[in-house]
């Protein structure tokens, strides 16, 4: 090292401060520290996902001996949360502090503390013996709000700089022992086993052993020390392979790993995130610099252009000293090590910023240097330690003194604790895991991740996403769900509805849909839906995808017949998903195409898209039960969106259809099959009954007489069936008031029971269970004809119609057994819809639909 | 049940071990610590003006061969003739001993030669007490025939006697033949380690298992205790505890230039029996008990431990097999296989230390070791770990079935009544794997 000339860090010269005076700055500092970082650090910032992480694990290790509440996946090496642990065995959990969180927090500001005294010890030593460097380092180290935004957090990253620190402290002293060194590699090996990135430094730990021993000291410090640390670190990888989880995991039939492994887990981390290099503006490096920035730019241009400076000044052959050049490797180390074109997140800072702090002391120790020792030196550097305060008083932001980014958080909690039980099944953000299920009874919560990976946790609820009860989403919920990692999360926040929302307050700019969110000051629970409602949301965006083309036409493949009807089944899905842009655009391109009728609003039935995708009105002829659909779709998006032109709408077609699809004879007002203009024997379709919706209509258009259409209908199916002895598809009734066959209308099939009476059984079953009597009656004479006709015709209208039926009424067949061979089988588990054809689909979307709305004890459990 | 209790018993041994392998490094690295420990353990930079005299015993028997040349190389030491006496002890009926003694001082005009001549059972140890009684100069030392020792030593121990408090002085003597046989390297650094580093700290600890020579005594610290016992094989380690008891102040110098310098056994057989019979003579010592009459507990276990060494590696050994199934055939707490691999990592250290010191040896001595030496050095590593087991269980095996006598060594040709052999205490390394 000669060839160098590498000055050893001397040893103390004779302190020209008094030992008084040191302590009482040093004291002095030490307060200061404590004070800014405990000021509001219940408040700021929020508590983050891995904080509770850390928490919980060391709970659960010094509670049941276990490295994690679940299973242990090697993803950190266990010591930081074992010591979190220990503080909380001491502190009795959340016991003394008022929760788990907040104890974590308070042992964060004592280790600080403790930080601060050894970045200003460290300062002192490696200078040299100078006050000036030691002050300077441990302020910047204080004051720095980058700092104490990671600092308060209960990180892995503040305790192993803790170890770290005492690692370098150790063989900064003199005389430098093998000791010490060996506690030196000890402690290196335990910050290392706290948090992995701590590796990094090791590069500064060699050039400070270099430059500490002497002669034939040196070998055998370079030796025990590696030793000492290398052995420490592979006690961790020993207890990977006596577990057996230290080699990549055998796989099982579907490549999934049978165990976890450390190697598989080391292997899976190192790939995270995409390779860029440190100049690409969008690398992740690039990205973390700027959040940085906008945190605290003052420590970070400070301590760079303080390393810049002393890397010049050692280039410039002056201050070669080993003090020097190792804050400098230890910087420029872990810079290389963020720099690497891997991934970055923003907290990987934190470790960095006590070498900023000390190469900002060094520095300033040298500057001052220049002068001659007394009055002068002493009264630079009291300028430069009163020069870095005023920055960080007039400079940097204060937020962390004053914002509240907690109490979302902790309301949203209070919400859970008041409005759900505590065996429901949680998937959450970490952060109310401490205090819901280790503190609390809510034994059904977990940790996201692992409720997405772990393969216990993933029994404990069939590992099915659909059987987890509640998701509490916040910012970093929402990002792991952005990024992709945790599927099954998403498909729960896709399949949920919000039930509680907390962003009061919050700075966080949030877009569920783009999954954005800026910051984690918020907090939301969401409670997925019920089976049945999950079927209906896949299968309306099977239907969009599929079957809705243009700005809203249903359209099965690329020609074919485009109808009222399924127009008005893709505006009821839109409507019930609350999807407000296709419904506008399927209305809108009905009212486009379908509405050109000389006298009236009403719809025409059928249009027609041929190979050039050109399309023409193939009738102009109405469909009175789409048009009475439309109105009640019209009349309930009016009130679900607030839009009172739908209304008016709904009401100009009301009036229409009033006029032109209901006729009175006989003494009975009834709806007609078609606007069409007949006038002599009337054509009816019995399913256009629709009594279930003109008592809606009756509230919502009291100017119509929608009771006695009710009154009328059931009259005259009553008398069909009575004369026929069950309800046909069509029937004629002439205008002498005489029953009439309809088959020479509407051909072979028009007098039996068939598809369209089926479509009249769900109405007739819901008017039964609200107490119709006359449904009831109609019911009675119909449900052995279904029976026969699903006998005779077996298909899916008639087994789903039977399906609904024998919910509701015994007719000899087991609805879950019916369900489970003709609905559930024609679902696609991978899309978890049906793949069948459109007329396929209404039948099982009717079966689905019916569900909504049926009282839980007739309901069937879904596959 | 039966789980638990070998749980027990397995945890019990891994922290024996442990403790056992923290020890034997932290006395091995004790030198280096700091840099004034090694510059404290060095030869003095100046010689004081010579002050006290020398009585250097020579118990021979049968050594008519040898003994002219090494009274040649005494007369050599620079030191003033009168403040030395050669003393060359042998029986009255080893008349050849004697004429080759009385033929070397005339031929070689040494005038401070006496030779003292006794009656009776012959014996190494009753000879240095006759030796001690007749000395006639206040430090008496022993040095082994077959010796190479500085010319210096007396200059050297002389200086240390008068700048410092010390009342007994163990100085360095180094095995050089370093690749001389396949458990060469491994003997030599055991000396190497012993004398410059591990001795200091049982120094320190004022608790010192002596070796055999280049030890110098003040003459009426050994008619305190009562000088050497006749009986023992390891007398010297015997005549240190009991010095040790007495508040003797301890010294230890090495330094690479004025070690005395030996030759490892001359085969492996030679080898096992030296051990053997060193590490019977520690049980001899142990059974004899004055050891605990050392005044601290920690000097009772640090003599203690070294006493016992080998034959606890021997338990360990006869053990093995045991802890072998036990580890193949039971799931044991992770914990526990944990911390007994500590143990194991330490014997990895040990033996990088090992060749770091092989690399110290060759700068001290200025010989070439080449890289091939390093290689076979961990090679020989565990064989060698081997040979220092069986020595102990053949020493346990020997003290238990009561042979306490000499094991003769064929092929010297000469009957010696033993050399004065310097003898580092051992330092098995070998953790227990089968744990």
């Amino acid at each position: 090292m000669t060839a160098l000339a590498v000055r050893p860090i001397r040893a103390h010269a004779k302190p020209r401060t008094p030992r008084r005076v040191e302590v009482l700055l040093v004291v002095a500092v030490l307060v200061a520290s404590a004070l800014v970082h405990a000021w509001n650090m219940l408040g700021y910032p929020y508590f983050e996902n891995d904080e509770a992480t850390y928490l919980s694990r060391g709970w659960a290790f010094i509670t049941e001996g276990q490295l994690d509440v679940n299973t242990y996946r090697y993803d950190h090496a266990p010591l930081g949360w074992m010591f979190v642990g220990g503080w909380l065995g001491i502190t009795g959990g959340g016991a003394v502090f008022g929760g788990m969180l907040e104890a974590g927090r308070v042992l964060m500001l004592l280790v600080h503390v403790a930080n601060t005294l050894l970045v200003y010890v460290i300062g002192k030593r490696l200078s040299g013996g100078r006050i000036t460097a030691g002050m300077v380092a441990a302020l910047v180290f204080a004051l720095s709000p980058l700092g104490i935004y990671f600092q308060r957090r209960v990180l892995l990253d503040n305790l192993m700089v803790l170890w770290v620190l005492l690692a370098i402290l150790l063989i900064a002293r003199r005389p430098f022992t093998l000791g010490a060194t060996i506690g030196s590699g000890i402690a290196f090996g335990v910050a290392v086993l706290t948090k992995l990135n701590a590796a990094f430094f090791g590069l500064g730990f060699l050039v400070l052993l270099w430059a500490g021993a002497r002669g034939a000291q040196r070998k055998h410090a370079l030796l025990h020390w590696l030793a000492s640390a290398g052995g420490t670190v592979l006690l961790f990888f020993v207890y990977a392979m006596l577990n057996e989880e230290l080699l990549p995991a055998p796989v099982d039939a579907d490549g999934v790993p049978e165990r976890v492994s450390l190697v598989d887990t080391f292997g899976l981390q190192l790939g995270r995130g995409d390779f860029a290099w440190p100049w690409d503006p969008a690398s992740s490096f690039q990205q973390a610099v700027g959040s940085w920035l906008v945190k605290d730019s003052f420590t970070i241009v400070l301590g760079a252009a303080a390393t810049l400076a002393l890397l010049l000044m050692l280039t410039l052959r002056r201050f070669r000293d080993a003090g020097t050049i190792a804050v400098v490797v230890l910087v420029l180390s872990y810079v290389l090590f963020l720099a690497r074109g891997g991934i970055v997140i923003d907290l990987y800072v934190a470790p960095l910023l006590p070498f900023l702090a000390l190469a900002v002391g060094l520095l300033v120790a040298k500057v001052t240097d220049l002068a001659p020792p007394g009055g002068l030196r002493t009264a630079l550097g009291t300028t430069a330690a009163v020069g870095i305060v005023a920055g960080y008083v007039t400079v940097t932001d204060h937020r962390h003194l004053v914002t509240d980014e907690t109490s979302n958080q902790q309301a949203a909690v209070a919400w859970i604790e008041d409005e759900i039980e505590p065996d429901a099944v949680i998937a959450a953000d970490n952060f109310v895991y401490p205090e819901l299920a280790q503190e609390g009874p809510y034994t059904g919560t977990m940790y996201f991740f692992n409720a997405e990976y772990d393969p216990e946790l993933r029994q404990t609820y069939g590992d099915d996403w659909r059987d987890i009860e509640y998701l509490v989403l916040t910012h970093e919920v929402l990002e792991q769900i952005e990024q992709g990692t945790v599927p099954k999360m998403a498909e729960v926040l896709e399949h949920s509805e919000l039930v509680a929302s907390y962003t009061e307050g919050s700075s966080s700019f949030i877009d569920l849909d783009a999954r954005i969110s800026t910051n984690g000051d918020w907090a939301q629970v969401w409670a997925v839906k019920s089976r049945n409602e999950i079927v209906l949301q896949d299968a309306w965006e099977r239907f969009r995808d599929d079957w809705l083309v243009s700005y809203g036409q249903v359209l099965e493949g690329d020609t074919g017949t485009t109808t009222s009807l399924d127009q008005a089944l893709a505006m009821e899905q839109a409507l019930a998903q609350d999807d407000e842009a296709t419904f506008r655009g399927v209305w809108q391109w009905t009212s486009d195409h379908l509405r050109h009728r000389e006298n009236d609003g009403l719809t025409s039935w059928q249009w027609i898209t041929d190979e050039l995708g050109d399309g023409e009105l193939a009738s102009s002829d109405t469909v009175c039960s789409a048009d009475q659909r439309f109105i009640g779709l019209l009349v309930e998006a009016a009130e679900a969106w607030d839009a009172p032109r739908l209304a008016t709408e709904a009401s100009e077609l009301a009036d229409d259809w009033w006029s032109r699809c209901t006729f009175t004879l006989d003494g009975l007002r009834l709806v007609d099959s078609s606007a069409d203009g007949s006038v002599d024997d009337q054509l009816l379709n019995p399913s256009y009954f629709d009594p279930v919706l003109y008592r809606r209509l009756a509230e919502a258009l009291p100017e119509h007489n929608w009771q006695r259409l009710i009154d009328d209908g059931y009259a005259f199916l009553a008398r069909v069936l009575d004369e026929r002895g069950t309800l046909p598809n069509w029937v004629v009734l002439t205008q002498d008031g005489e029953l009439e066959r309809a088959s020479r209308l509407t051909g072979k099939g028009a007098d039996r029971l068939g598809e369209d009476t089926l479509r009249l059984v769900p109405v007739l079953l819901r008017e039964e269970l609200a107490g119709e009597e006359r449904a009831t009656v109609l019911l009675d004479g119909l449900a052995p004809r279904i029976v026969a006709y699903a006998a005779d015709t077996p298909g899916l209208p008639a087994w789903s119609t039977l399906g609904m039926l024998a919910q509701v009424r015994d007719v000899g067949a087991d609805p879950e057994a019916v369900y489970l061979t003709q609905i559930a089988a024609e679902i696609d588990p991978e899309t978890g819809t049906w793949d069948g054809t459109l007329a396929d689909f209404s039948w099982t979307y009717a079966w689905h639909r019916f569900q909504r709305g049926l009282p839980s004890t007739l309901t069937v459990p879904l596959a | 049940m039966p789980h638990d209790i070998l749980t027990g018993l397995v945890l019990v041994v891994a922290v024996v071990l442990l403790v056992q392998a923290v020890a034997s490094l932290v006395q091995t690295l004790y030198i280096w610590d700091s840099p004034d420990r090694i510059r404290a353990a060095g030869k003095p930079a100046t010689y004081a003006r010579p002050r006290h005299g020398f009585t250097v015993l020579l118990p021979a028997r049968h050594e008519q061969d040898v003994i002219g040349e090494t009274l040649r190389r005494l007369g050599e030491a620079r030191y003033p003739t009168r403040l030395v006496e050669l003393m060359v002890i042998c029986t009255a009926d080893d008349t050849a001993t004697i004429a080759a003694a009385e033929r070397a001082a005339e031929e070689h005009g040494l005038t401070n030669v006496t030779v003292l001549v006794f009656h009776g059972t012959p014996g190494k140890s009753r000879a240095m007490n006759l030796g001690l009684a007749a000395a006639k100069h206040d430090l008496v030392t022993i040095f082994d025939s077959e010796d190479d020792v500085s010319p210096e030593i007396f200059s050297i121990v002389d200086t240390l006697y008068q700048r410092r408090r010390i009342d007994v002085l163990q100085c360095g003597v180094q095995l050089m033949d370093h690749d001389s046989h396949w458990f060469s390297a491994h003997n030599v650094l055991e000396y190497f380690f012993w004398f410059k580093s591990r001795m200091h700290y049982f120094a320190k600890e004022g608790a010192v298992p002596l070796g055999g020579n280049t030890v110098f005594f003040r003459a009426e610290d050994l008619r305190e205790v009562g000088g050497w016992d006749e009986h023992g094989l390891t007398e010297d380690a015997d005549l240190g505890i009991r010095l040790s008891i007495a508040g003797k102040s301890f010294g230890v110098m090495y330094d690479a230039e004025h070690v005395t310098r030996e030759e490892v056994p001359h085969s492996t057989r030679a080898f096992v029996k030296q051990r053997t019979r060193w590490n019977q003579g520690f049980l001899q010592v142990l059974r004899k008990g004055d050891w605990w009459r050392l005044p601290t507990l920690r000097q009772k276990v640090l003599v203690g431990s070294v006493l016992t060494a080998p034959s606890f590696m021997a338990v360990v050994i006869a053990c093995a097999p045991l802890f072998i199934l036990i580890g193949m055939t039971m799931k044991l707490p992770v914990l526990v296989s944990l911390l007994s691999f500590v143990p194991l990592m330490l014997a990895v250290v040990m033996l990088c230390t090992s060749v770091l010191g092989l690399y110290e040896f060759g700068k001290d001595q200025g010989i070439r070791i080449s890289p091939y030496r390093y290689l076979a050095l961990v090679v020989s590593f565990v064989p060698y770990q081997g040979l220092l087991m069986v020595s102990a269980v053949r020493a346990t095996y020997r003290e238990l079935t009561g042979r306490r006598g000499w094991e003769k060594t064929v092929h010297t040709g000469r009957h010696r009544i033993g050399a004065q052999e310097a003898r580092p205490v051992l330092a098995p390394v070998m953790a227990s794997e089968a744990a």
